[in-house]
C-alpha cells in the first residue's frame, strides 16, 4: 500500500533520512521505532510531502506521490496525525472534526461519521462546542486521531500519539489504536513506547541516526533486549 | 452632548473604514506572512476604476461595483506576479516586493492618468445629512457605517458558517495543520488575496463618499498606513483584532482632531504613531508575536 | 581569511573607500565637465545619494534590522542646518515667532551642519532605545512610523520649519568637490564598521540573534551604536541636499526619497558597501533615462519629489525584479576589494598569537533545585547538578524529559521559576550576553552558526568577546587548526559539511568557554564514523584548557564512551545519576529509555540485567 525506495532528506546540511525503504501492506498495523532525532518523524513529513527529499521515492496505493502537494496527499486517502497533535486550538472540536471532513463528497456520511465519533469518544462529544485549545493533552491527541479518521483515511500515520501524556492516558491511547487495527485500518505508527508499540504491532522497523537499523516482528527484533540493543547501538554487558 | 455624539459617529465611521482595511491586510497576513504595503494600491485601483467608469458615465452603482471588483481582480493578480515567487522568502523581502509593487503602480497610474488629483463625481445622498432626535449626521457616515457592518457580519458568516470559512480560519491559524487535514494551499492563498483585495474595494467606495471623490495616485498610502497602525493596536495575526484596532483608532483619530487645541490638531497622525510605537516597546511580543494569533 | 581588528578595519576601511570614491568622483566630475551647471547638480545630487544610502547600510546591512525611516534622520538634518544657517534677515519674514531666537541666529555653514548632526545623533539615541528592541515587522512599523511622525512635526510645526511651503533662502553651498569629500568620509566610516569587531559582531546577531547573545554579544548596545553611526550618516545626506537645494519641503525628505535609497540599497545589496555605491550609480542611471524617456529630453536639475510616472515605475519594478530575482542584491556580502585583492595580492598582517593560557580552569557549575514551568506544566522539575573542573559529564533521557530546557537554563537562554545556577559560587548573570562572559559557552541541537560569516569570522565573534572580558585568549587560527577547520576558514559557515558545521559550532563555543562548554545533541544526525570523531574532538576540547562539558544526546553508546559520569532525566526530573557501567545497568534507565510499559512487562528482566533474548510475550 504504501512504498518507501531510498529515501533520503536533509536540513541544510543535516542529513536527517539516509536511503530509507519501508512497505506497509494493507490491512497491517507497523511500528517505526528509534531514539530521538533518528529521523523518524522526517520520513513521515517527507511521504507527506512536508518535507522535499532530496532523493528516493514514495508511492501510495502504486501511483509515484513523491513531490506531490500535502493536500493532495491527503486527499487521496493518506492522513497523518502529526506529533504534538497540532489541533487547531481556536476552532471548536467540532469544527476541527468538519474540517478534516470537508474533503469528502459524501457530506452525509461525513455527518455521520462525525456524530459517530463523538460517540466513540465521550470526551469530544462533550465538548464539541468548546476551543479546542482547551482540550487537555489526552483529550487532544484523541480529537487528533478522530480528525484524521473524518477523512476516511486509506493508510493512517501517527506520529508519536502517546508523547507526553500521563501513563492512564497511555493505556487510552493505545486501546485505541488496537481497536482501529481491529477495524481493519492500516496503519503506521511511530511511537517512543517502543516496546508496548512492537508487541501491538504486526511488524517494526527501527531507526537510528537516519538508517533503518533493524526491521521484523518483535521476535525478530530480540524482544526488549534486542531493541535496548539496536535502539541505544550499544550491547549491554 | 450633541457634539460629542456626532464626533462618535464620525469616529466611529472613520474606524469602522479603517477597520475593514484593517481586516483585508490582516487576512492575507495570516495566510500568507506578508504585511502587504500595496494594499493601499489596490484602494487606488478601485477608487481609479470608479474615476474610467464615471467617464464613461455609468451610474454610480455600476461604478462601485467595478471598483470593488477591480480592486479584487488586482489583489489576485498581484499575488500571482509579484508575491508567489516571493512566498517562502522571508518576511523582509516580501515585505520590500510589496514597496515596490505599491511605487510600480502609483507610477502606472502616473503615466495613463496623471500625477495631479482628479474628482469622482459622487451622488447626492453622500452630502445629505440625517436628523436623529436633534443630532444631525452626515448621511455617508452612518452609510459607511451600516456597509462596513454588513461587511463585517457578511464576513463573519462566511467565516463561522461555511466550510471555506473554517478553512480558512484553520489555515490562519497554522497553515500546515490546514494543508494536512487537505486544504489547499493555493486557492487558500488565492481566496485570501481575493477577499483582501473586495475589502480594499469596499473601503475605496467608502473613501470616495467621504472625501467627495478625490482620486491621486498616492492616495492609497494614508488608508493603509492606518491600517498598519490598526492592526498593530489590534494585536497582527489577530482578524478580529484588527477590526477591534480599526474602530478604536478611528474614534482616537476623530477624538484628537476634535478636541485637540487648534495649533496641534496637525499633530494628530504624529500623536497616533507615537502611541503605537509606545504599544510596540511595551508589548513587542504580545502585540506582534504569535501569541496574539491565538485571539482570532 | 579576514582579521577582524580595529587597525585592520580602519586600514580596510580606507582602502575601500577610496577604491570606490575614485570611480564615483571621475564619473560625476566627467559628467558635470560634459553636461554644465545641470549636469553638476545631477551630478551632486548623485554623491549625495551614495551618503544617504551608505549611512543607511552602516544599520540595516550590519544588524539585519530593516528600517524604512532613516529619511526622517535627513529631514531633521535638513531642516536644522536650514534653520541654523539660513540668514535672518530671510529667516524673520518666515518663522519670526521661532522660540529660543532660531529667527536671529546666524551661524556659517560648517558649525550650523555640525550643530544639525549633533541634532540628528541626539534624536537617533531616543529612537534607537525603540530600534533595537525590534526586528522583523515591528521595525519596519516602527520606522515608518517614524518617517511619518517627523513629517507631520515638520508640516506642522510651522513656528520653527515653515510648515508645508518651501523653506527658502539657504546658502547653496555645496560643490562637487566638497560632497565627495563629505562622500568619502561616509564610506569610510560604513567600511571601517563593516570590517571592525562591533561590525563583526553585529552581523553575527544578524544571522541569528539568539547564537550571538550566548557567545556574548550584547545585540541591543551594539544596534544602537549602528542605528546612530548610521542616523548621522542619513543626516548627512539631508544636511547637504539641504545646502544644495537652497529652498526645502518637508516633502522633499518623505517617501519619494525613501522610495528611491530603498531601491538603490536593495538593488546594490543591502550588506556591502560597494553595492550601495553601484545601487545608486545604476538607479540613477536607470532614473535618468526613463525620466526622459517619460518625459522628452529635459533635465531640470535635481528634483527628487515630482518624478515623473516613468522613472518611478523603473524604481518599483527594479525593487520587485532584485527581490525575486536575488533578495540579497548585486553584491550580495562582496566588497570591491575582494575582486581587487586577487590581484594586489596584499599579504595578510596577522596579529601575532597571543599565548593561549594553558592554565586549566578550577570553576565549578552548580545547579541548585531548578524548576521550570511552560502552560502550568513542570518541563524540568526540581533538578540539581553539578559539573566540576575538568569534567565531561552526560544527560541523557528520553524525547520529553526537558533535557534542552534544562540546557537553556544552565546556559541563561531562559530564566528558572524557582532555583538557581552559579559557577564558583556566583549567581549566573541575568542578562544573556554576561553570561558567556563568565565563561560558560553552548552549543544548540538545530546548529545555530552565522551562516553568511565565514568560518574564521564565525570563532572571531567569540575570541573578540573574549577578549574584552578575560586574559585566557586562543587565537582563532589555533582554534581552527584544533577543530581541523584551518583549510575551510574562508568559506562561508552555512555551506560546510554537516560534520563541519557541528565541529565549528564547538569551536566557536570553546573560544569564550573558558571554562563550561555545553553540547546539546552534538550528534544527532550523524553516523558512528562521524560521531567517533566528533568524540575525539570534544575530548581534545577538554584537554586544551581544562573545560567543564556537558553533553546533551540521545546516543547513549556515544555518552557512554564519553562521559565519566551520566545524569538521567526523565519527565523534569534526575532518576539516576553515576559512572556508564552503573548508568547502563539501572532498569529505570531502561524504562526511561524504551517505555514506562516496557519496564512493567520486563522489571524482572531489566533489574537481572540478563543479555539473552527475552521469551515473546503476545498481546494481539
Amino acid at each position: 500500500m504504501l512504498q518507501i525506495d531510498s529515501l533520503h532528506v536533509s536540513y541544510g546540511a543535516i542529513r536527517a533520512v539516509r536511503s530509507v525503504s519501508l512497505t506497509v501492506e494493507e490491512g497491517e498495523f507497523v511500528v517505526l521505532l528509534g531514539p530521538n532525532g533518528a529521523g523518524k518523524s522526517s520520513t513521515l513529513a517527507a511521504v507527506m510531502g512536508l518535507l522535499k527529499p532530496s532523493s528516493g521515492t514514495v508511492a501510495f496505493l502504486g501511483r509515484e506521490i513523491t513531490g506531490q502537494q500535502t493536500e493532495a496527499i491527503v486527499r487521496s486517502g493518506l492522513v497523518l496525525t502529526p506529533e504534538g497533535r497540532r489541533i487547531l486550538a481556536t476552532l471548536t472540536v467540532r469544527e476541527n472534526l468538519l474540517l478534516a471532513g470537508a474533503i469528502r463528497p459524501d457530506r452525509k456520511a461525513m455527518h455521520a461519521d462525525l456524530e459517530r465519533l463523538l460517540e466513540r469518544f465521550p470526551v469530544l462529544g462533550r465538548r464539541t462546542g468548546s476551543a479546542a485549545g482547551t482540550l487537555s493533552g489526552g483529550e487532544a491527541q484523541q480529537l487528533a486521531i478522530a480528525r484524521s479518521l473524518m477523512a476516511r483515511p486509506k493508510l493512517l500515520l501517527l506520529d508519536e500519539p502517546t508523547l507526553g501524556l500521563a501513563p492512564m492516558v497511555v493505556d487510552q491511547i493505545f486501546e485505541i489504536v488496537a481497536e482501529l487495527v481491529a477495524e481493519g485500518l492500516t496503519i503506521l505508527m511511530v511511537e517512543q513506547n517502543a516496546v508496548r508499540a512492537i508487541e501491538a504491532a504486526d511488524r517494526g522497523y527501527v531507526m537510528r541516526s537516519g538508517e533503518i537499523v533493524a526491521s521484523g516482528s518483535a521476535a525478530d527484533l530480540g524482544g526488549a533486549q534486542g531493541l535496548v540493543t539496536s535502539y541505544l547501538g550499544v550491547n549491554r554487558e | 452632548m450633541n457634539e460629542f455624539i456626532q464626533q462618535m459617529v464620525n469616529g466611529l465611521s472613520l474606524g469602522s473604514t479603517y477597520a475593514l482595511l484593517a481586516l483585508g491586510l490582516a487576512i492575507v497576513f495570516t495566510i500568507f506572512g506578508l504585511v502587504n504595503f500595496a494594499y493601499g494600491e489596490l484602494i487606488t485601483i478601485g477608487a481609479y476604476t470608479m474615476f474610467a467608469c464615471s467617464s464613461l458615465g455609468l451610474p454610480w452603482i455600476v461604478q462601485a461595483l467595478a471598483g470593488i471588483l477591480a480592486a479584487a481582480l488586482a489583489s489576485i493578480l498581484m499575488e500571482l506576479i509579484a508575491f508567489r515567487p516571493v512566498r517562502h522568502a522571508d518576511g523582509t523581502t516580501m515585505l520590500i516586493t510589496s514597496f515596490g509593487v505599491a511605487i510600480a503602480i502609483q507610477a502606472v497610474l502616473t503615466i495613463v492618468v496623471s500625477a495631479r488629483a482628479r474628482t469622482v463625481p459622487q451622488p447626492s445622498w453622500t452630502v445629505a445629512t440625517l436628523s436623529v432626535g436633534g443630532i444631525t449626521l452626515p448621511a455617508y457616515q452612518v452609510v459607511t457605517v451600516l456597509v462596513t457592518a454588513i461587511a463585517l457580519l457578511a464576513m463573519v458568516l462566511i467565516l463561522k458558517r461555511t466550510n471555506f470559512g473554517l478553512a480558512m480560519r484553520g489555515a490562519a491559524e497554522n497553515f500546515q495543520t490546514a494543508r494536512l487535514l487537505g486544504v489547499r494551499a493555493n486557492r487558500m492563498v488565492a481566496s485570501a488575496f481575493l477577499i483582501s483585495g473586495l475589502l480594499a474595494g469596499i473601503g475605496a467606495v467608502l473613501i470616495l463618499a467621504r472625501t467627495g471623490g478625490a482620486v491621486e495616485p498616492t492616495m492609497g498610502l494614508a488608508p493603509v498606513l492606518k491600517a498598519f497602525v490598526a492592526i498593530v493596536i489590534g494585536g497582527i495575526g489577530s482578524l478580529s483584532g484588527a477590526v477591534v484596532g480599526g474602530l478604536v483608532l478611528g474614534v482616537a483619530e476623530v477624538m484628537l482632531r476634535a478636541y485637540l487645541p487648534g495649533q496641534v490638531t496637525g499633530l494628530t497622525d504624529g500623536i497616533l504613531f507615537a502611541l503605537v510605537v509606545i504599544v510596540i516597546v511595551a508589548r513587542p511580543e504580545g502585540v506582534m508575536g504569535l501569541k496574539a494569533r491565538l485571539r482570532t | 581569511m579576514t582579521s577582524r581588528t580595529w587597525s585592520a578595519a580602519l586600514r580596510s576601511g580606507a582602502i575601500r573607500a577610496l577604491l570606490l570614491a575614485i570611480p564615483v568622483a571621475v564619473l560625476t566630475v566627467g559628467w558635470a565637465a560634459a553636461r554644465g551647471a545641470s549636469g553638476e547638480r545631477l551630478a551632486i545630487a548623485t554623491v549625495i545619494s551614495v551618503v544617504l544610502v551608505a549611512g543607511i547600510g552602516i544599520f540595516v546591512g550590519n544588524s539585519g534590522v530593516e528600517s524604512f525611516g532613516h529619511i526622517a534622520f535627513a529631514a531633521i538634518g535638513a531642516y536644522s542646518v536650514a534653520i541654523l544657517a539660513t540668514p535672518p534677515e530671510i529667516k524673520r519674514t518666515r518663522i519670526s515667532e521661532a522660540p529660543l531666537g532660531l529667527a536671529d541666529i546666524r551661524l556659517d555653514v560648517l558649525p550650523a551642519a555640525l550643530v544639525a548632526l549633533a541634532v540628528v545623533a541626539i534624536a537617533a539615541v531616543v529612537i534607537g532605545f525603540v530600534v533595537m528592541r525590534m526586528s522583523g515587522i515591528s521595525s519596519t512599523i516602527v520606522t515608518l512610523a517614524l518617517l511619518v511622525v517627523v513629517n507631520g512635526v515638520i508640516n506642522n510645526w510651522t513656528a520653527v520649519t515653515g510648515g508645508a511651503e518651501a523653506f527658502y533662502g539657504v546658502p547653496t553651498v555645496v560643490t562637487l568637490p566638497s560632497a565627495l569629500g563629505v562622500m568619502l568620509l561616509v564610506l569610510f566610516v560604513a567600511s571601517a564598521f563593516k570590517s571592525s569587531p562591533w561590525g563583526l559582531m553585529l552581523q553575527a546577531s544578524r544571522e541569528d540573534e539568539l547564537a550571538a547573545s550566548t557567545m556574548g554579544v550584547n545585540v541591543r548596545l551594539l544596534r544602537l551604536i549602528a542605528f546612530v553611526i548610521s542616523a548621522v550618516g542619513a543626516g548627512a545626506g539631508g544636511v547637504l541636499l539641504a545646502l544644495l537645494l537652497g529652498a526645502i519641503t518637508p516633502n522633499d525628505f518623505f517617501l519619494t526619497l525613501t522610495f528611491i535609497t530603498i531601491a538603490m540599497l536593495v538593488l546594490g545589496g543591502k550588506r556591502s558597501t560597494t553595492g550601495a555605491v553601484l545601487g545608486v550609480i545604476v538607479v540613477t542611471i536607470g532614473n535618468e533615462i526613463f525620466r526622459w524617456l517619460g518625459d522628452g529630453p529635459m533635465i531640470s536639475g535635481f528634483q527628487l519629489p515630482a518624478l515623473p510616472g516613468f522613472s518611478t515605475l523603473f524604481l518599483g519594478v527594479v525593487i520587485i525584479v532584485v527581490m525575486i530575482w536575488r533578495s540579497a542584491g548585486i553584491m550580495g556580502d562582496r566588497e570591491i576589494d575582494d575582486f581587487t585583492k586577487r590581484w594586489l595580492r596584499k599579504a595578510q598582517v596577522r596579529p601575532t598569537a597571543l599565548p593561549g593560557s594553558t592554565a586549566r580552569s578550577t570553576a565549578r557549575l552548580n545547579a541548585e533545585n531548578l524548576v521550570k514551568h511552560f502552560d502550568g506544566v513542570a518541563a524540568v522539575d526540581g533538578v540539581s547538578l553539578e559539573v566540576g573542573p575538568g569534567e565531561i559529564v552526560g544527560l541523557i533521557g528520553p524525547n520529553g524529559a526537558g533535557k534542552t530546557t534544562l540546557l537553556n537554563l544552565l546556559s541563561g537562554v531562559l530564566q528558572a521559576d524557582s532555583g538557581t545556577v552559579s559557577i564558583n559560587g556566583e549567581l549566573l548573570p541575568r542578562k544573556l550576553h554576561r553570561v558567556a562572559r563568565t565563561g560558560l559557552a553552548r552549543t544548540f541541537q538545530n546548529i545555530r552558526l552565522f551562516g553568511e560569516l565565514d568560518v574564521s569570522e564565525n570563532v572571531q565573534v567569540t575570541t573578540i568577546v573574549a577578549s574584552s572580558s578575560h586574559d585566557h585568549l586562543m587565537h582563532p587560527q589555533d582554534l581552527l587548526t584544533t577543530f581541523h577547520l584551518e583549510s575551510q576558514a574562508g568559506r562561508k559557515a552555512g555551506v560546510l559539511a554537516y560534520g563541519d558545521q557541528r565541529r565549528l559550532e564547538i569551536a566557536r563555543a570553546a573560544a569564550i568557554g573558558r571554562h563550561f562548554v555545553l553540547l546539546d545533541e552534538p550528534v544527532a544526525g550523524m553516523n558512528e564514523v562521524e560521531s567517533l570523531e566528533l568524540r575525539e574532538t570534544i575530548r581534545e576540547l577538554n584537554g586544551l584548557r581544562g573545560a567543564g562539558i556537558l553533553v546533551v544526546d540521545h546516543d547513549l553508546s556515544f555518552i557512554l564512551g564519553l562521559c565519566q559520569r551520566i545524569y538521567v532525566l526523565d519527565a523534569g526530573r534526575i532518576i539516576a545519576v553515576g559512572t556508564p557501567a552503573e548508568i547502563v545497568s539501572n532498569p529505570a534507565v531502561i524504562e526511561a529509555y524504551i517505555g514506562a510499559s516496557a519496564a512493567q512487562h520486563e522489571q524482572p528482566d531489566a533489574t537481572r540485567g540478563t543479555e539473552e533474548p527475552q521469551p515473546d510475550e503476545d498481546h494481539s
